[in-house]
């Protein structure tokens, strides 16, 4: 999981919980603890972009899981109450972003506005924030939509406006949720895992892409060949070796689908 | 079922838009003013979306009938589809669904009345009846309870005298037309591979028996009932469960109650394979024997020969030919 947040008192239960290391402070103060990063963005737009920069440089495979999460203004939740961004509309944009809601959760859904400036004013069944528009943005192209998700807190509603909001209020509002938001970063991150290719054909493919040379052409064929064959299970070790018997890159290809050839019907 | 329910905002207050709704009162409705802006963006993925579709409320516009090509036809030669909905509820794998669209969000058009509209301008032409296809782009009747599909355009089809109607299904949701006296231009079509297959590729698709029942129960209606072995999946023992199919199906069944059967091995456009592919690298179908001819992946010309002409030889002996047609691609 790779979570990008805006500000310290927002980060630190996830730190905690997650038992996240410090990993650097600059450009941006950046946690870590085995598959889950952190980033601390700081607030709005250009920063959160920046930020989810930063954080797909570390390393980050596609289709890895990404979470924005923070507090919220909300027009007609409770303080205190999580709730998911079904869609993110933007102040300054008429583009907007439908998160696809394929989870199992008992957090409401709503529609969340990202706002040049911090909103005093309150529409019902809307949520306020400064970053969502900008990390969604940012994320696409890195991982599917479905694994890229924004999860706010409310922290302020007509009935507790923010001129009444204390930054000091930040963790207690979300260390009581922690619980629920930990069982949707859990699923999120099975989803991803269930995207990410089998190892065992990256595998194969790796040790018999080292044992010939191939052309750019023919090592695309060849990873087709270790996937298929994985798909039919078949023996990836024999694979390897055909590979380790064939003469260059060519017969191994050749050899790999005369071998496959009588197994390639459904069973 | 349907969690969440995107709206575009010109058809919030369609009677249509309304009636579903209610139907969902749990559901969470979020506004969009384009269906375009949810089921279109690149970077969805079709396969996690299929564990949990959305629904999508929307206004088609534009050409609301298409022509389909005479070789996918079953007699007529005026042959259209038309699409109130996108997607399906079932998850086969070798639907070309799953490379056209880069959702797989339900998308339901609500304006009824324009497929009609147009509909009526196409079967003005009086010396040929037309044909439309309603299940192209999804199943005709798996998704009757929300849609309310076929309980509309029934009554509209009854009224016209030179236009057929297909309905093509792999549900036995088929209460619709068990409270509906039998249509003479309509043909219910059901679509099969043998069991084992069907288990292996037909996710959340009914038993073939369960279809069989369902099909016995329309035709002792009255209903005409046509079969679309389609694809043809080659397969280990292809002849022997093919045939078990087919005995299954047609003693059940009496052959004067089948309007046509159609066959037509597995293919696909290139592109669409490839996202197929890309989905479900794990999928032993996309390893199969196929070759990409002409933009399209199929089976080895040999192979598909050998699938249509093995089902041809065991299909004759229970259906006359000329209730037969392959579809190429």
């Amino acid at each position: 999981m790779n979570f990008v947040i805006a500000f310290p008192g927002e980060a630190q239960p996830i730190i905690e919980f997650y038992e996240l290391q410090k990993v650097s402070s600059q450009p941006f103060a950046y946690y870590q603890k085995d598959n889950h990063k952190l980033v601390i963005s700081a607030m709005g737009r250009e920063q959160t972009s920046q930020a989810v920069n930063f954080l797909k440089t570390k390393n980050v495979s596609p289709n890895q899981a990404w979470m924005n999460l923070g507090i919220a203004g909300h027009g007609s939740l409770e303080t205190g109450q999580t709730f998911l961004a079904g869609k993110i509309e933007d102040d300054l944009s008429e583009n907007c972003f439908y998160p696809p809601q394929i989870y199992d959760h008992d957090f409401p859904v709503t529609c969340l506005k990202t706002c040049s400036q911090p909103s005093s004013s309150y529409e019902p069944a809307l949520g306020y924030d400064m970053e969502a528009h900008a990390f969604y943005a940012a994320v696409v192209g890195a991982s599917t939509r479905e694994l890229t998700q924004v999860i706010k807190v409310v922290s302020d509603n007509p009935s507790s406006p923010l001129s009444q909001f204390s930054p000091k209020d930040v963790p207690g509002l979300i260390e009581p949720n922690l619980k629920g938001i930990a069982l949707f970063v859990e699923q999120m991150e099975k989803i991803s895992l269930e995207m990410q290719q089998e190892p065992e054909v990256s595998n194969t493919y790796e040790k018999v892409l080292g044992m010939h040379h191939f052309s750019s052409t023919r090592s695309h064929q060849l990873h087709d060949l270790v996937r298929q064959a994985n798909a039919l299970e078949l023996s990836l070790g024999e694979i390897e070796s055909i590979a380790q018997s064939a003469k260059d890159g060519a017969q191994v290809i050749s050899d790999i689908k005369h071998w496959m050839e009588p197994n390639r019907q459904l069973r | 079922m349907i969690e969440v329910i995107y709206m575009e905002d010109g058809i919030r207050d369609h009677p249509r838009s309304q009636q579903i709704l209610a139907r969902f009162p749990r559901a969470t409705v979020l506004p969009c003013k384009h269906y375009k802006e949810v089921f279109n963006p690149a970077g969805q993925s079709f396969r996690l979306q299929k564990k949990k579709p959305a629904l999508i409320l929307a206004q088609q516009t534009g050409k609301l009938i298409h022509p389909i090509p005479p070789s996918y036809g079953v007699g007529g030669t005026r042959n259209f589809y038309f699409s109130h909905l996108l997607n399906c509820l079932y998850d086969c794998r070798y639907c070309f669904l799953q490379g056209m669209y880069p959702s797989a969000h339900y998308l339901m058009f609500v304006n009824f009345e324009d497929f009609e509209e147009e509909i009526l301008r196409a079967t003005k032409t009086p010396e040929e009846p037309s044909w439309f296809f309603s299940g192209y782009d999804c199943d005709s009747l798996a998704l009757e309870s929300v849609t309310g599909f076929a309980d509309h355009f029934l009554p509209f089809f009854k009224k016209l005298d030179n236009a057929w109607i297909e309905l093509r299904t792999k549900s036995v949701a088929t209460r619709v037309l068990r409270d509906t006296e039998p249509l003479d231009r309509a043909v219910v079509a059901f679509s099969f591979t043998p069991q084992e297959i069907s288990t292996q590729l037909e996710h959340g698709v009914p038993s073939v028996d369960a279809r069989i029942r369902a099909m016995l129960q329309l035709a002792e209606q009255g209903w005409k009932i046509g079969l679309r072995i389609d694809p043809l999946i080659d397969c280990t023992g292809f002849k022997d469960r093919y045939a078990k199919l087919f005995e299954n199906i047609f003693t059940t069944l009496s052959e004067h109650t089948i309007h046509s059967v159609s066959l037509g091995a597995f293919r696909m456009p290139h592109g669409f394979f490839k996202k197929m592919e890309k989905h479900y690298p794990e999928e032993p179908l996309f390893a199969s024997d196929l070759e990409s001819k002409g933009g399209i992946i199929a089976y080895r010309e040999n192979t598909e020969k050998r699938l249509k002409h093995t089902c041809f030889e065991l299909l004759e002996k229970w259906v006359s030919p000329d209730k037969i047609f392959t579809c190429e691609a």
